[in-house]
């Protein structure tokens, strides 16, 4: 019950940010809801008992790419958002069918704390999944690459 | 304990929030945030159904992996190529992606 509970709050919290970001009219103000909306994700994943992976959303999303976001947007005056309130007002009642969808239509299934989750960490590290981080290793090259791309044509700062 | 329809209820409402993003707004930078909101989403989505089942598998974190590199190698090329076309004064218009339909 007090799961639950530490959930909902959670989810308000996160569901508010991700409000934030869009109802903001400055864009800094639109990185910074992304960025407690990520929070907010991690902490859910602390509620359901997945550690590790609420460290990895931490690293990475928060830290990494909310920072980048951050950096990369301080530059920018003024943001020309066009939100058409409309699509807008669909989209929220959309979610809300979505979300009574999900409260009545998925069966009741409690999640428990699962105890094997290091002993699968570290059988991921294994060879026959090699693929997957052939994959990560391409797409940091693609990263690498676009860097060099841009230092050669713009001598900008990067 | 926590329900596993909350957790999807979490999901669908991250996943609607991003695609109202996409659909509304002009922005690129805007657009490319709702795009992360939904990586997000398929986040907790995925946590949740593999958290529900009892014991979370090898695949599951692999999957993580891949949700993680492909979501931030994204969003930092498309950073950098809007840093690039501010500074030689591209416009990026979103509606002339128009054309591309048959």
């Amino acid at each position: 019950m007090l799961g639950t509970f530490a959930f909902l709050v959670v989810y308000a919290f996160t569901a508010i940010s991700a409000l934030y970001m869009f109802l903001s009219r400055k864009l800094m103000h639109a990185v910074v809801g992304l960025a407690l909306a990520f929070t907010g994700t991690a902490l859910a994943f602390l509620v359901m008992g997945q550690t590790i992976i609420a460290i990895l959303q931490m690293l990475v999303f928060v830290g990494g790419l909310s920072t980048y976001l951050v950096v990369a947007v301080a530059s920018e005056e003024r943001s020309s958002m066009m939100l058409k309130a409309q699509y807008f007002i669909v989209a929220l009642a959309a979610m809300l069918i979505a979300v009574v969808f999900a409260m009545w239509q998925v069966p009741q299934r409690s999640i428990v704390y699962p105890s094997a989750f290091l002993a699968s960490f570290s059988s991921a590290l294994s060879g026959q999944y090699a693929v997957f981080y052939v994959i990560v290793a391409l797409l940091f090259g693609t990263l690498i690459s676009s860097v060099l791309i841009l230092r050669r044509f713009t001598k900008l700062l990067i | 304990m926590v329900e596993l329809a909350y957790t999807l209820a979490l999901a669908f409402s991250l996943f609607s929030l991003g695609l109202a993003g996409i659909a509304a707004d002009r922005h690129l930078i805007v657009i490319m945030l709702s795009v992360e909101l939904i990586f997000a989403a398929s986040v907790v989505a995925l946590t949740g159904f593999f958290a529900s089942q009892g014991s979370v598998s090898q695949y599951a974190i692999t999957m993580l992996f891949s949700i993680f590199a492909v979501a931030a190698v994204e969003i930092i090329t498309v950073i950098a190529f809007y840093v690039y076309m501010k500074h030689y004064g591209i416009e990026f218009d979103i509606s002339k992606l128009s054309r591309m339909k048959w």
